[in-house]
């Protein structure tokens, strides 16, 4: 008598040439550990026969349930092939400790069973089995059983490490996005030098983001600022944003020139962009010698600007061609004046268009409202507007979300 | 939502309805291939039942801008409205792609 099986090695060499993915999946789950637990010596006998000729050579033998545990704690195998009928501990008992313990609950049990009536075969899946072979025994469908078992176990690890891999990676690209916009050291020390306060919230949808931001010293006397939102958000537009501090880094050109600075730029993403990729941006400085900013817009949402002694403030000029989007872009200077006592917010369009444009929780009516009203009037505006855009907010954010707030303090106010 | 297509005697007229975001592209992108392999030289996209476009949605339109482009056909977007209207003319899309009323 020939206990191996002619289809299943057929169709292991099959799956062996299709590729060295499969194959190497194959090899795994012929050196799995098999448990085989049954009283009876000769059933073990002809498992280990059956599982022998089926090429799978790490076979452990219990001969009752509680030896099946201990071996399960010592051995950690990857499937067991249970005996209901056993003394000292039956098979029912065996399956229910293994899967309310948490270290082997996801242990494959393959219950061997002459149990035909639908009741037997219910308290046989209720106590935890995976799955079923007939008594007696029959080497095709033992093997086929074992076989699709251990591919399903192999493949859900394959794919948690898959996962967890792609989560480090993910989680070291989120540090190193980050890492290109302003850190706290970084913002104290331009509120220190300008006399001036930053606020800022950054927030994903996904791991990765496709809004940047920053601040940076250009000299003594002027102070530079962008906010950035590239189309679409995850792992795509985060790369833009890579993209785009590298531009950034390269460029000789004079900061303070802007609309030869921003047309540039403009032309430099247009030939690295695909089409339909783009940003609306907002950049420029704040010049506290001449008490004013200076900026160019592309299609940024409107700012915010509330000047000292008004009661309420309000929306500036940003309209403009998104960065990228032609190479014939052409970006004006924009002057608003800056004295201290000034405040000037900034954000993405995740602000004003949560949950939908066409019924946002937050309007620029909303904004004009909440910042109105001066930081020395009780809580910060900063943190009552983002307060109130997320307690309104009933799902998360389907959009990278970014805010800026750049305040002068009024002069009675001090140094912070 | 659904995109809707007309041949007309010398253009085709693509009506978008509703938002269009990302979840769009492939519905999109098809009917823009319909409208270029119609043998028209012209193509209106209608505007007027669009409730809400993101960027996305803006960069289909300029996908379809390019598209139409290299199989030299006109192409005009038609009637934006509310929010939809408000964000096109921000970003300055009436410069790139004609909008008629």
């Amino acid at each position: 008598m020939n206990y191996a099986s002619p289809h299943l090695a057929a169709s292991i060499q099959a799956a062996a040439s299709r590729s060295d993915a499969d194959s190497r999946l194959l090899s795994t789950i012929r050196e799995s550990r098999i448990l085989v637990v049954d009283d009876q010596r000769i059933v073990r006998e002809l498992l280990k026969v059956y599982l022998s000729a089926g090429g799978y050579k790490n076979l452990l033998f219990a001969e009752d349930g509680a030896q099946a545990l201990e071996l399960i704690a010592a051995e950690e195998p990857d499937l067991m092939i249970l005996d209901l009928q056993m003394p000292r501990m039956n098979g029912y008992e065996v399956c229910e400790a293994v899967r309310n313990d948490p270290k082997h609950a996801g242990l494959p049990v393959l219950v061997q069973t002459a149990a035909d009536s639908p009741e037997d075969r219910a308290r046989v899946f209720k106590s935890g089995a995976t799955d079923m072979v007939g008594k007696p025994i029959n080497d095709a469908e033992l093997l086929a059983r074992v076989g699709i078992h251990l591919q399903n176990l192999h493949m859900l690890r394959q794919l948690s490490i898959y996962r967890s891999s792609m989560e480090r990676e993910l989680e070291a690209a989120r540090r190193m996005q980050h890492g290109i916009m302003p850190g706290d050291d970084k913002i104290a020390a331009l509120e220190q030098q300008y006399g001036i306060e930053i606020r800022n919230l950054f927030q994903t949808c996904d791991a990765l983001g496709g809004d940047m931001w920053n601040v940076w010293r250009i000299d003594d006397r002027h102070m530079g600022f962008t906010s950035i939102d590239f189309t679409g958000h995850g792992v795509v537009a985060s790369l833009n944003t890579f993209r785009f501090q590298s531009l950034t880094l390269t460029d000789d050109l004079d900061p303070l020139d802007l609309k030869n600075y921003s047309e540039r730029l403009n032309r430099r993403l247009n030939a690295l962009l695909q089409v339909g990729q783009f940003a609306t941006a907002i950049g420029g400085f704040i010049d506290f010698e001449e008490n004013v900013v200076r900026y160019v817009s592309a299609g940024a949402p409107r700012p915010f600007l509330l000047l000292p002694g008004e009661e309420r403030g309000r929306f500036i000029e940003s309209d403009g061609r998104p960065l990228g989007m032609t190479a014939d872009a052409a970006y004006p200077v924009r002057e608003v004046p800056f004295p201290p006592g000034s405040m000037l917010f900034m954000y993405s369009d995740a602000l004003i268009e949560t949950p939908t444009m066409a019924d946002p929780v937050c309007t620029e009516t909303g904004i004009a409202d909440i910042l109105s009203v001066r930081p020395e009037d009780g809580s910060h505006p900063f943190d009552r507007l983002v307060d109130d855009f997320f307690s309104r907010l009933d799902e998360p954010l389907k959009d990278d979300l970014t805010m800026v707030m750049l305040r002068r303090p009024a002069a009675a106010e001090g140094a912070l | 939502m659904a995109n809707d297509l007309k041949v007309h005697g010398d253009h085709v007229e693509i009506s978008l309805a509703g938002d269009l975001t990302f979840a769009r592209y492939k519905e999109f992108q098809d009917v823009m291939k319909s409208a270029t392999s119609s043998g028209k030289r012209s193509c209106v996209i209608d505007l007027s039942e669009l409730t809400s476009i993101d960027s996305a949605g803006i960069g289909m339109l300029l996908f379809a801008n390019d598209e139409t482009k290299q199989t030299d056909i006109a192409l005009k977007l038609r009637a934006p409205r509310g929010e939809v209207k408000t964000i096109l003319e921000h970003t300055k899309i009436n410069e790139v792609i004609p909008v008629v009323a």
